[in-house]
Parts: C-alpha cells; structure tokens; sequence
C-alpha cells in the first residue's frame, strides 16, 4: 500500500475515534471557561503572574487565541498529543490487530510514517480548533477595543499592530506551538512502538515533559537548559515583541527537530527490528 | 530472514541511531567553533590596548541580547524600582545602541516586557503589563541602577572608571581568547591592587572585550570567596548602526501615561543638605561632589557609595536596620587609641551585610542649629573596615551645608 493510501487510512481512524473529538473539545473548553471568567468578572492577573497577555485581552479579544494556546501549552495540549501518540502503535498491539496490519503489503517504515502524518494531523488541528474557538470565545466574551477592527492592537513593545500584523503573527504562534509538541510527540511516539500499553507510552512522553520543565527550573542543571524539549516552548511570547525576537523561537525549533529527529529515528530502528507477536 | 543478517541489520539500524545522536549532541554542546566567529582574525593585543578600547567603546553602535546576574540578596523595598531584581536575579535584555545618548534596553519577561528608551537627553519608560508609559526621567544624575547598566559595555565601562587604562592594566593579566556571542573576544583578569584587596570583597573581574572593535561582550565579577557577585553576558550581539525604527518610543493607545517618579537615590541626592568630600576613606570621587548629594568614590575595582540623608530620614534607616538586628561598625584600624568606646566619633551607626555588599546608616547628633544632625548611606562591595573609615571621616571632618 502506497504511502499516500496509508496516511489517509490513518487519519480516517483517527477522525472516527470518539476520543479524538473529545480531547480536541476539552482543549477547547478550557480557554473558553477562562475567557467566560475574566469577562464576567473583569479581573485580569496582575502584572507579572498568570499566563501571558490575560491582562490584555480584556477589552480586546483578538489576543485572545495567543493567549488561549498560551493556557493549553504547558500541559492540555502535550497531554493530548501524547495520549495520540502514544496510542499510535501501542493501540494496535493492545488491540491484536498489529500483526494483522502488517500481514497486508504493508512495510514498516510506511506505517510508522503514516502514524506519524496521523499525530501530526491532530497537533496541528488542535491548535487550528483552539484558536478558532477562542477567537470567537474572546471577540464575544471579552469585545474589542472600539478601535481595533479597523485599526490597531498594541504588541508587547508598545508598538501598533495592524489587523493584518496580528493575523500573520497569531499564524505564526500557532505553527510554533504545533512545532513545540514535536518532541513529547516523538518519544510517545517511540514508546509506543516498543509496549503493547498505549497507557504506558502516554506516560512515557507526559515523564519527558515533567522532567524536562523540573530541570528548565533547576539553576544546577543550567549547562543542559537549552537542550530540553520544553526550554523555550513559551517562547512564542516573542512573535509580539517589536521587533520579532527571533533568536528563542529558532532556537526552540532546532531543538525540537534535534528530539524528533533523535527519538522518530529511534522508534524507525525499533519498530523495523521488533517481533510482532500480538 | 535468517536470524543473523536479520539481528546485523537491527544492530546497523541503531548504531546508525547513536551515531547520530552523538554527533547532534557534540554539535549542540560545543556550539560554534573558534574559527568560525565574526570579527577580526588579527593577533589579540596588549592588555593596557584592550582595556583602553573597553573604555573608550561607548559609541560602538550594537544590537543584542544580553543575560545579566547578579547575587546580592537585598530586601525588594518601596522606591527601590527593580533594583533588588537586578542585583540579585538573571535579567534578560535585548538592546539596540546608537550612542550613550541614544538607545533602547528591553527587560524580556515570560509574560510582557519592559522597556527604555533615551533620546533628547530623557529617558521614557514603558511596561507592558501595567500598560503605562512612563516619561521625563533624566538620563544623566544621581538615580538607582538601571537595566542598561548591567549591559555588558556599561558593567565593564563602570569597572573601569576608576583608573586611567595604564593604572587599571598594571592590576590586569590577559586571559587569552574566546568566543562570546559568535565573536572572537580577548579576556582580561583585573584584581585589586595589594592595599586595595584587603578593604574589598571582589577578588577579580574578568573583561571579554570584541577583538574588532573593544566593545565589551562579557564581564564575571567574582567576590573574595570564589562566588559570583555580577555577571553579565551577550547571547547574542550584531556589530553596527541599529535600525532606527527600534529606537522610536513607543505611543501605545489607551495606555497610561505618567511622568517619571523620584527615584530614592535621585530624590535623596537632589534633597541631600550637606555637601560630600572630593576624597573620601583615601579614595576620589567619581563625580563632582558639589553637584550631588549622592557620590561615587573608587580606585580599580574598590568603589564606595555614599547618600547624604535628611536627618529624620537617617535615624528611621537606622531603627529599622536595629531592628533587623544590625550591628554597628566597629572602630576603624586608624582610629586613634581609646576610641572603640567611642565608635566611629560618636555617630550611630548600623552595618547591613548581603553577600558581597555591605551598607552602613551613619547618623551624626548635632545640635538644632545643626539641623539636628548629619546622616549619610554609604555602601559597596567593601569590608566593614572602609565603611568604617568613611563614617569616621564624616563624622569627625564635618562637611558644609550644601547652597
């Protein structure tokens, strides 16, 4: 089976399962329970505590999906992701349909890959349906500046953005934080292929996470800082600044390619070697 | 598939893995190579060459990021701004810089930034989060520590105000060559002179000074005890005009605008009733002392600071430092005999130690044709023993009223 035919197949699964449409509306749900919050009772967190741009997005509710992908980044959405992955591969074993998936003419490589467009798919896709629903959860809830339809939104620098300007830069977080999951999506991704438990795998990629942000706040541990996956995941707060602060959000790209790359390769070198039994 | 060729393909497979791993891993962790780094590729110079481009690199023109730290633990105090932040906490800044004159310095956060930005001889502030613009600060006088001045160029220029590059390379060794921020950079150890290390708590301050154009890109002061008391590197620095469109101030809409608040060394110096010595403890000032009331004095890497104080301001500095349970000075090792009954001249006095800082309230009684009295902030990265000798000093050699 070509590539393309098994990809598709993949995502066909995947837009079928219950449990993807649930966890992309729980995703969703939490920013809009958050936008309901600060809209009834108009209290933004102080300067310097709570997520980024909370405090703007009163009384401008265009921010609002960065500052929604802002919430589900440090923990909703990589557990998402990893439930996801971590489901790709060890779900068949669990399941006893892996070996009859790989009795069709069905290569190895090919399928890894094609679970792998599949959990991409879905990162991406979530972070489409935050950001929609919080775009229309923020210009509802929260309103908008009398002047920011036709005109302008501050950027963290004080400068004016265009409609335009914000658009492109809320695109531009997006992509990053969809790029941002690479890495926990890659070792759930391996820990599948090597369990029969998707359980196990999911907890697997959500153990990178914790250690990972345990360490980023160890000062002892500064020498490795910016290897980790989750170093400079909240560097999207950049993409507003005026001008683009590009070094973090480049930095952060290379680093989760470097884990994907590391960790796919090795689930390739596992997946092509096991012994499918179940 | 026999089992042999099958486990030497599955063995390939992964050790292809590690191969690569490893070599990702190297990458990461040694970052670029010498040879690769921008700048002139000329021999390094003399150390007195370095440092005199070091202190003559205020209109080097740049654009970078910078990680500044610092490890002296004060109290985060009312009117005190960010100070405690900056001297005790890693401060990240992205800065673009014209000229001393012209220039913006970004504080990057999690959440916001904080931004300034000199122009016309003003400084203008802006917060994000608060949403408030903040404008008419001066940009020269007396005022507490700003983000700017943990820079790298400026951490390195104040290190060396004090001594004319000759004096200040007599006290420095060469440190050889590095990279710093993808730039070739040449290193410089300076240490206290002999008399000088036995009244300050900084051991050495190594300077990394941009072989192209003496522009100082990274500087580690370290204390007596090997620990750090400021560092401040560039991540990340472009040699060359700024883009002018950064150095606009901002004019964000709907936000607060505010003018400029007294800062408490500024509202000190411009409230400050006695005029200070031009020679203090055996060190010069920095600044002329009958502009200000507050006071720079150093050689090399010792530098004292010190605030002339309403009296009432004085005495309630000193009841809370009591109360906090600190002690007084100890009688100088110039004092004459028989005054350590009498510490330093009469005054009250209170010392406050965090880490390498040590900071002393001094007050003077005096009678009400005296104003009641003298009382003086005198501080820096000094033993107790030169805080002693200057609250002497200004206890026993009364300065004048300031006109």
């Amino acid at each position: 089976m070509k590539l393309a035919a098994l990809t598709w197949v993949e995502l066909h699964k995947l837009a079928l399962r219950p449990r993807t449409w649930v966890s992309v509306a729980l995703l969703c749900a939490l920013p809009v329970v958050v936008a309901a919050f600060l809209a009834t009772s108009e209290l933004a967190p102080r300067p310097g505590q709570g997520p980024a741009f909370l405090s703007a997005v009163l009384g401008n509710g265009q921010l609002y999906p960065a500052a929604a992908l802002g919430i589900v980044v440090p923990i909703f959405l990589p557990v998402a992701v990893c439930v996801v992955a971590g489901d790709a591969v060890a779900g068949e074993a669990q399941a006893g349909t892996l070996r009859y998936l790989l009795v069709r003419p069905v290569g190895r490589t090919r399928l890894l890959v094609a679970k792998l467009f599949a959990v991409l798919a879905f990162t991406f896709g979530a972070v489409i349906a935050v950001a929609l629903v919080s775009f229309v959860a923020g210009t509802q809830l929260l309103g908008t500046r009398p002047d920011a339809l036709g005109t302008t939104t501050a950027s963290l620098s004080g400068t004016s953005l265009s409609p335009q300007e914000l658009l492109v830069r809320t695109l531009l977080v997006m992509a990053y934080v969809s790029v941002s999951m690479l890495g926990v999506a890659a070792l759930a991704l391996l820990l599948s292929t090597l369990v029969d438990s998707p359980l196990v795998a999911a907890l697997g990629g959500l153990a990178l996470l914790v250690a990972s942000t345990v360490l980023v706040g160890l000062d002892a541990a500064s020498a490795v800082h910016d290897l980790l996956p989750t170093r400079y995941w909240l560097a999207w707060v950049d993409l507003f600044r005026d001008p683009i602060l590009w070094t973090d959000v480049q930095r952060g790209v290379l680093v989760q390619l470097a884990w994907a790359g590391v960790l796919l390769a090795a689930a390739w070198a596992s997946f092509t070697t096991r012994d499918v039994t179940s | 598939m026999p089992a042999v060729p099958h486990r030497r393909a599955a063995a390939l497979r992964w050790a292809a893995v590690v191969a690569g791993t490893a070599l990702l891993v190297t990458a990461a962790l040694t970052g670029r190579p010498a040879w690769s780094a921008g700048g002139s590729s000329s021999p390094g110079e003399d150390v007195q060459q370095v440092l005199a481009r070091a202190a003559a690199s205020a209109d080097v023109p740049f654009t970078g990021t910078a990680t500044s730290s610092g490890a002296l633990g004060l109290p985060d105090l009312p009117r005190l701004g960010d100070v405690a932040a900056l001297v005790g906490e890693s401060t990240r800044t992205r800065t673009w810089w014209q000229s001393e004159q012209i220039w913006r310095t970004d504080v990057l956060t999690a959440t916001g930034e904080r931004g300034l930005y000199a122009s016309g001889g003003q400084l203008t502030g802006w917060d994000y989060e608060r949403d408030a613009l903040t404008t008419g600060a001066p940009l020269t006088g007396a005022r507490l520590p700003r983000a700017s001045d943990l820079l790298p160029p400026a951490l390195a220029r104040s290190l060396l105000a004090g001594s004319t590059p000759d004096a200040a390379a007599s006290r420095a060794g060469g440190l050889g060559e590095r990279v710093v921020a993808g730039r070739l950079a040449d290193g410089v150890r300076l240490r206290p002179d002999a008399q000088e290390a036995d009244l300050s708590t900084v051991d050495h301050a190594d300077l990394w000074v941009d072989r192209a154009t003496g522009l100082p890109l990274a500087v580690d002061v370290v204390d007596v005890v090997g620990g750090p008391v400021a560092a401040s590197s560039f991540d990340r620095v472009v040699l060359g005009d700024p883009d002018r469109a950064a150095l606009a101030v901002p004019a964000p809409q709907g936000a607060t605008v505010r003018s400029a608040e007294t800062d408490v060394a500024a509202g000190a110096a411009t409230a400050a009733p006695w005029l200070l010595p031009s020679e203090l403890a055996g060190l010069p000032a920095l600044q002329d002392p009958s502009s200000a009331g507050a006071v720079a004095y150093g050689t090399g890497l010792l530098r004292l600071a010190v605030v002339s104080l309403p009296v009432d301001q004085g005495r309630q500095a000193l009841r809370a430092a009591g109360a906090a349970g600190a002690d007084p000075l100890e009688p100088s090792a110039q004092s004459p005999a028989g005054a350590a009954d009498e510490p330093t001249g009469g005054a009250e006095t209170a010392l406050v130690r965090a880490g390498a800082l040590s900071a002393a309230v001094v007050v003077v009684p005096g009678s009400r044709d005296d104003g009641g009295g003298r009382a003086y902030l005198v501080s820096g990265a000094v033993q107790p023993e030169l805080l002693s000798r200057a609250a002497e000093q200004l206890t026993t050699d009364p300065p004048e009223r300031r006109p």
